[in-house]
């Protein structure tokens, strides 16, 4: 049976009101050739149509109720809106490349010289000027069982491509932000390849107004010995969608760092894997959410070990207020090759309301005998104590709170080698317990 | 049989001493399940209509659930319509359990081989024992002196006969029939099982016990066992289980419910050696049990230790639902898995009281081609306020065949909640080993050490003759696993 | 300077103050000495106001103002201290960040200006010295890590920071070798003055023999049963409390 037999027999075959499907076909006749990547988003579209949406009898999906998403119409902005200059606060760099509803705009972002073997552009650029960059594109194993890293694949008309060629180290840090209008559903698609002995670092905002859907997809290749770090502030509108992937791949000595701070979103989901693919790879993932009211931030982490000898750290906190859920469900799987592997993970919540509530699944899967793996989970309120010790010092009860919040959070902001972004997150984290 | 065949039986037997089978006359039931097997079943015990009506309802919601797929075991389906779910040694049926002195001498000699005295005042003086032989309880030894202070300690069916009462009351209310696909079958075809009801303020006297034996071909072991701690009483229960060596697998799924009532306590500990299947994987008990119990008074205490050494396929979760205020739930678990074994066990704890306690500590030993899971939940309901919980799961692994897995699933709903949940993994180090061996320890010697080390933590929860038992069933089973 | 009176308290729902009066006036050091378990550090919590101390009858009054009323930032903003016994580790807190956000809340409500990073590094570095701390420390989150001897010397550390008009130093020589023992009577000697007064508990007399102070007080099972000057201590010394009616060192609450 075709495709369109099949929707014909199911007209919302993913059940959603937005026809993700029927966008994603008539996308695929009028992307300009060089972004049609006809195979891949085939691809994706027959996984789409195969598998669905996620339900909740899935085991990774079932923290989230995505009844509420289904519900929604958004439309495919056929080019950027005008949106707030005040989105693009804290970005003040030199290289910085904007994208608005999933289009880039030449007009928000900068551009500058950059050193030779450095490639840092729009996708749509890449794809039309030198093609050969992506061939590391969609190049992910079991995205099946991640729907919205094939709806991103089925949908994405541009993006941001970071290629730095093997030994060159770029200084100048890489902007990105991924900004959303209104109603919108956005696809951006995110390449980073570092070659053998590289070096880059990114800063991502994901910011917009709204109501709206954003559904980013980024792809990390780095080389034996490449440096590469990563910082995400998850910025999102309080009433936006947003289903993030991220899939990484560490090759020997490859060394990856990820931050993540999440903020925003009605739903805000990432589903990150990591494979430490070659000897001696070291990952280090950070995370930390601050949910208020309303909110789920929703994290699932893989992080495979197949070969000897790698590190990996993964620590996520979260701050919980109001009727607010932190799920954090990180996997550790260490394959049977991959001996004096070390691997630790940790999930700390700390709920500063009644209604809060918090989810911890960090989970462990090993095959291999000689290996240090820990993990550790808690939840808790401030401690009492504390609170008491600091207020008899003659510090007010709010502000013994928040140094106690900040002093939680703050392992996280320790790991910014930025102290821009250090100063600019304690006084969100400020503004966040006041609000 | 002298102690050297024995001990030669083991070796060949890769350490399962217990795989002999008993010579005895069975009254079986021919394979297969429907209504009629429920109703035939019902029938064999005399059981009144609400209780075949419970098993009806429990079948045919049976029929409608999906087999559960989610626990990290692998194994075919199984085809319920081949196993029997009913066999008894002929010469019990009819006038329940035998007095000690009438039981088939052949069935006393196969517990006297697995060490569990049918008679009183013997090597476990001390120790009362109800001994289940496939599906039916055989014997109850110091039912007398139990009862002289009220304490009923007998079979499931003698319980639904003599006190049909206590068993409405409470059967179902821990574990309901549609709880989960093993349930809803043991619920609809449970056999026998044993039956405790310690009253008001008792404590009882001496560790009650259970013996499970599965003997029968082609037999399914579905027993029952419902234990009640009435306020302020208390009472410790162990349970052994063992069963012969046979090329196919064998299922083996109960139910335990237990209830504590307020400042009541119960203990409950298990030493599970059913049949593993040999060195490749073929033959040995599939065991998917459900256990859980309900600390349903003010200040009571459930107490969960199981030492888990043997079964093909290990599928278990003893649980504690902590309602009452203050109560306390502990789970302490060693598992070890070799060959081609595979475990996927933990517990559950369900804070709903304010200022519920729960301690877990799990010990997963995984060697040989075996996979070992522990998998867990803690829920903190937001009426448990001041509730806490300490999780600590350790693995250990021994060769490079091996798997060792942990999934805890932490759900926090109160801000005065404290959970905290640990866990390491790590292997027994040859550095370990080289080091007792320099102060003259055999390196077997040096790998129980070092194993007995770190389950010391469960070993202490349990009675203390059990204790001894365990620690030497775990020597056992870990010879051969060195290299 | 301060003054209970008749105070009586409870610690869940248990009396263990009975009925306590005491007068501290300017420049007056008090020691206050006792069994375990006579209720030392309960006045010494009732007076720092920590939750779920209960004072169920009496005042305490400080510079006239009723202390019960007010929250324990508030208490230490009007110049109270107390050392803890067992000061709690706090991590991720830095230390030095912790002193200067409490240095700059005392004197915003005493209507001083904040002291600015420089003048404020330029005061801890020194009174760091004073009682022999690593500057290294400062770095540190607050007490995490810290040796039991590590952690007293930090509180005396804040204690010469924050310049409190009364300081309560609670048992802060349990546990302490001479060398810390002298430093602790160090800092608090170097703050004596006749505007400043101090209320030292402790359960052995050698403290005092570094720290003489004015008057001493015996506390037996929540009451005051005997003040008297520096001798008091001396004599307890070599008496123990059995003339109180206890064997050496312990309460009858304590044996209970």
């Amino acid at each position: 049976m075709s495709d369109d037999a099949k929707r014909a027999a199911a007209p919302d075959a993913l059940g959603c009101a937005t026809d993700w499907l029927g966008r994603a076909e008539a996308l695929a006749a009028a992307l300009p050739a060089p972004l049609r990547f006809d195979e891949l988003r085939a691809g994706a579209r027959g996984e789409l149509l195969q598998r669905g949406l996620p339900n909740r009898r899935q085991e990774v999906w079932r923290t989230v109720d995505l009844n509420g998403f289904r519900a929604q119409e958004f439309a495919a902005a056929a080019a950027p809106r005008p949106v707030d200059a005040a989105l693009l606060d804290g970005l003040d760099g030199a290289l910085r490349l904007v994208l608005v509803d999933g289009h880039y705009v030449p007009s928000l972002s900068r551009r500058t010289a950059l050193p030779a073997g450095v490639t840092v552009a729009p996708l749509a650029e890449v794809a039309a000027e030198r093609p050969q960059l992506l061939a590391a594109l969609g190049d992910v194993p079991a995205w099946n069982a991640e729907p919205f890293s094939a709806l991103n694949t089925a949908n994405f008309t541009d993006g941001v491509v970071v290629h730095v060629a093997a030994g060159v180290q770029l200084d100048e840090t890489i902007e990105i932000a991924l900004l959303s209008s209104e109603d919108t559903a956005a696809h951006p698609r995110l390449l980073v390849v570092l070659e053998a002995g590289a070096n880059a670092r990114v800063t991502e905002l994901q910011r917009g107004r709204g109501r709206y859907f954003s559904n980013p997809v980024t792809e990390i290749r780095l080389g034996e010995g490449a440096q590469y770090r990563h910082f995400v502030l998850q910025d999102e509108s309080r009433s936006a969608w947003q289903f993030a992937s991220v899939h990484a791949e560490l090759a020997a000595g490859a060394q990856a760092s990820l931050h993540r701070c999440m903020l925003g979103g009605l739903i805000g989901r990432v589903d990150l894997t990591l494979t430490l693919a070659g000897a001696g790879a070291n990952a280090t993932l950070e995370g930390l959410a601050l949910a208020a009211d309303g909110q789920l931030l929703d994290s699932h982490l893989t992080v495979r070990h197949a070969v000897a000898h790698g590190e990996s750290r993964q620590t996520f906190r979260g701050v919980l207020k109001g009727k607010s859920r932190h799920v954090f469900d990180g996997l550790i799987r260490v394959e049977q090759d991959a001996q004096k592997t070390d691997a630790q993970q940790q999930c700390r919540n700390l709920l500063l309301a009644r209604m809060a509530q918090a989810q911890a699944m960090p989970r462990l899967e090993i095959f291999a005998d000689d290996v240090k793996c820990a993990h550790g989970a808690t939840v808790g309120e401030l401690d009492e104590t504390a609170l008491f010790y600091l207020r008899s010092r003659g510090i007010g009860e709010a502000e013994a709170k928040a140094l106690l919040v900040r002093a939680f959070a703050g392992e996280f902001l320790d790991g910014l080698d930025d102290a821009g972004w250090r100063e600019r997150l304690e006084a969100r984290i400020d503004a966040w317990l006041e609000a | 049989m002298s102690a050297e065949t024995e001990s030669l039986e083991r070796l060949a037997d890769g350490g399962y001493a217990y795989g002999f089978v008993t010579d005895v006359e069975q009254d079986t039931v021919p394979p297969g399940l429907n209504e009629d097997v429920v109703r035939l079943i019902s029938a064999k015990k005399e059981e009144p209509q609400w209780l075949l009506d419970w098993r009806l309802e429990a079948f045919r919601a049976w029929q409608q659930m999906p087999v559960p797929d989610w626990a990290n075991v692998h194994y075919p389906p199984i085809d319920y319509q081949a196993i029997s779910y009913y066999a008894a040694p002929k010469k019990s049926i009819g006038e329940g359990p035998a007095s000690l002195e009438d039981i088939d001498p052949e069935i006393k000699k196969t517990y006297d081989r697995l060490g569990i005295p049918l008679v009183e005042q013997e090597f476990l003086a001390g120790v009362a024992v109800d001994a289940v032989f496939d599906s039916v309880s055989v014997a109850t030894s110091y039912r007398g002196k139990l009862a002289e202070q009220g304490i009923i300690f007998c079979s499931f069916s003698e319980a639904v006969r003599e006190h049909p009462e206590l068993v409405r009351q409470y059967l179902g209310t821990v574990v309901p029939t549609r709880d989960n696909y093993y349930a809803a079958l043991n619920s609809a075809v449970f056999s026998d099982g044993s039956f405790v009801y310690i009253p008001k303020g008792v404590r009882c006297p001496m560790e009650l016990s259970t013996y499970f034996r599965i003997n029968a071909k082609n037999t399914g072991q579905f027993e029952r066992t419902l234990i009640v701690a009435d306020a302020g009483a208390y009472v410790s229960y162990l349970e052994g289980c063992t069963a012969p060596m046979r090329d196919e697998n064998q299922l083996h799924a109960a139910v335990v419910e237990l209830v504590a009532m307020d400042d009541a306590t119960i203990k409950y500990s298990t030493v599970q050696n059913w049949y593993p299947g040999d060195k490749d994987g073929k033959g040995g008990i599939y065991n998917f049990v459900t256990k859980r119990g309900l600390c349903k008074g003010a200040r009571s205490k459930i107490s969960w230790t199981q030492v888990e050494t043997g079964s093909a396929i290990t599928w278990k979760y003893p649980s504690c639902v902590l309602r009452g205020d203050d109560s306390v739930g502990e789970f302490y678990s060693v598992a070890l898995t070799r060959d081609c074994m595979q475990a996927d066990t933990g517990t559950k704890m369900i804070h709903m009281g304010k200022n519920t306690r729960s301690t877990i500590v799990s010990k997963g030993i995984s060697a040989g081609r075996s996979q070992n899971a522990y998998r867990g939940l803690v829920r903190i309901l937001p009426g448990a306020d001041g509730a806490r919980n300490y999780s600590q799961c350790d693995s250990l692994l021994m060769g490079d065949q091996c798997g060792a897995h942990t999934f805890p699933y932490v759900e926090v709903q109160n801000p005065s909640a404290q959970v905290e949940h640990e866990a390491t993994t790590s292997k027994v180090s040859d550095d370990q080993i080289f080091y007792l061996q320099t102060r003259g320890i055999s390196a077997e010697d040096a790998v129980s050490l070092i194993v007995n080390g770190f389950c010391k933590e469960v070993f202490k929860e349990l009675p203390m003759e059990f204790a001894v038992e365990a620690q030497k069933l775990l020597e056992l089973k870990l010879e051969g696993s060195v290299g | 300077m301060l003054e209970i009176k008749n105070l009586h308290a409870s610690v869940d729902g248990r009396e263990i103050l009975r009925g306590i009066d005491l007068v501290i006036r300017p420049g007056e050091v008090h020691a206050i000495m006792g069994p375990n378990g006579s209720g030392k550090s309960t006045l010494a919590n009732i007076i720092a106001g920590r939750p779920g101390y209960e004072a169920t009858a009496g005042e305490v009054l400080f510079d006239g103002k009723s202390l019960l009323e007010l929250a324990p930032e508030e208490r230490a903003r009007e110049g109270l201290f107390l050392a803890f016994q067992y000061p709690v580790e706090i991590p991720g807190v830095n230390n030095l960040y912790f002193l200067k956000a409490a240095v700059n809340a005392v004197r915003k409500h005493r209507g001083e200006e904040e002291l600015d990073a420089l003048d404020f590094l330029e005061k801890v570095q020194q009174r760091a010295g004073l009682v022999k701390m690593d500057e290294s420390f400062l770095k540190r989150p607050v007490n995490e890590g810290f040796s039991g001897g590590e952690k007293k010397r930090n509180e005396i550390l804040q204690m010469t920071v924050l310049e409190p008009k009364l300081a309560v130093l609670d048992e802060t020589d349990s546990g302490l070798d001479i060398d810390a023992l002298k430093v602790v009577a160090d800092g608090v000697n170097a703050l004596r003055s006749p505007e400043r007064a101090f209320l030292v508990i402790t359960h052995y007399q050698r403290l005092l023999d570094h720290i003489v102070p004015d008057v001493v007080h015996v506390m037996v099972d929540g009451v005051i049963v005997r003040s008297g000057g520096p001798q008091l201590a001396l004599e307890l010394e070599e008496q123990g409390y059995s003339l109180y009616g206890r064997a050496e060192g312990e309460s009858r609450r304590a044996q209970a």
